[in-house]
């Protein structure tokens, strides 16, 4: 069935303060790298970049504790598979550096 | 002024905006326009193109999964059963990336945009809806109303197996090329496993930024992602991407599979072009 509905009505409010946060910090960041490339602008542009690449994982955590509070425990262990996944992502990315 | 010239970044916001915007409204992320364009416009590394790519695919996601334009016809339960094997996919792809010759890469590009849009081109009637709204949709199928009947329409998964396949194989494609693999999941699922082109696009669009997720980290910590590149990428993206989602329930269907059937077989032109003079 579709679940979507209701759900991303709740959790609108999550992809959008992600979206108003890596969206100013990528803007700020761009002008002042044209303006004046230094630590602020690299700063401001990698923090928007880590900022974007947590969004959607943030939603996913929140559509997690949703879940929970229904029940609904088919998703939240598919939901789990999916973060232990992003786990090992993060752990390899970890070890390139 | 450093090498991320004004004239540069106001180019690579205005293809991620073209690129948003056929993302949102075609479900594919718009990886497979950008990256050509990065590529093959602006000279820049296959897989540096991948990794901007990337971070473009899930901005248009996340933006795609926080609108209210399709909401209704997001199936979220299928969505992330098919990210286990996409995630796998990105994380092998972008592991395996580093091997492989330009050359392979443009190879891999032209044959899977290729196909795709052949794929496309043989379906373009195919609508996979029960127009009968009592029938039950199954544990993974879906209902939604659809403006073009005017009605409720429900649809069921088939093949699971095969829909796990393609997931896994889009997200071995997102890891080696940036491409969110919403270009193969979108027309596959439609042709394959009863999903309807809207109800697939919709879904794939809204989920392709964890499976971006699978390779994106890895992109980043190897600095195959130029930051100022990056955000004008991004920032073209969400303007494009809402431009798109305001477009998505007023086109129809069957144009929107000519679409991306065209502009598909235009980036295989490209990219075959491309692997014969590398």
């Amino acid at each position: 069935m579709t679940l979507g509905a209701d759900l991303d009505v709740r959790l609108r409010w999550v992809p959008a303060l992600f979206i108003a946060l890596f969206s100013a910090a990528l803007g700020l960041g761009l002008v002042a790298h044209v303006l004046r490339p230094g630590p602020l602008s690299a700063g401001l542009l990698q923090g928007g970049l880590v900022l974007l690449m947590a969004a959607p994982a943030a939603r996913l955590l929140v559509a997690v504790l949703e879940r929970i509070r229904r029940r609904d425990w088919t998703f939240v262990l598919m939901a789990l598979v999916v973060a232990a996944e992003l786990a090992v992502v993060m752990w390899r990315a970890a070890t390139k550096n | 002024m450093s090498a991320a010239t004004i004239p540069l970044l106001l180019s690579i916001m205005a293809a991620g905006g073209l690129a948003g915007c056929l993302g949102a409204l075609l479900g594919i992320g718009g990886g497979v326009f950008l990256v050509p364009f990065l590529n093959v416009v602006l000279g820049l590394d296959i897989r540096s193109a991948a990794g901007i790519s990337l971070m473009t695919v899930i901005a248009t996601s996340t933006i795609v999964s926080g609108g209210a334009a399709n909401r209704h016809v997001i199936n979220l339960r299928l969505g992330l059963l098919l990210q286990i094997p996409a995630i796998a996919g990105g994380l092998l792809g972008a592991e395996t990336v580093e091997w492989l010759t330009p050359r392979t890469l443009y190879v891999i590009f032209a044959c899977v945009t290729g196909i795709v849009a052949l794929v496309m081109l043989t379906r373009l009637d195919r609508r996979n809806v029960i127009l009968d709204d009592t029938v039950s949709p199954g544990a993974l199928g879906g209902r939604y109303y659809e403006q073009e009947s005017g009605r409720d329409v429900v649809y069921r998964l088939r093949r699971l197996p095969a829909a796990l396949g393609i997931a896994f194989s889009g997200g071995i494609l997102s890891g080696l090329l940036g491409i969110g693999g919403g270009i193969l999941q979108v027309p596959a699922l439609n042709a394959w496993c009863g999903v309807p082109m809207r109800a697939a696009a919709a879904m794939t669009a809204a989920m392709i930024g964890i499976t971006a997720l699978g390779s994106a980290p890895i992109y980043y910590a190897r600095g195959r992602i130029a930051a100022p590149l990056a955000a004008a990428a991004v920032i073209g993206v969400i303007a494009g991407s809402r431009a798109g989602l305001w477009m998505s329930p007023r086109a129809k269907a069957r144009w929107l599979k000519l679409l991306m059937a065209a502009v598909l077989a235009l980036v295989s032109s490209a990219y075959f072009y491309r692997s014969f003079t590398a």
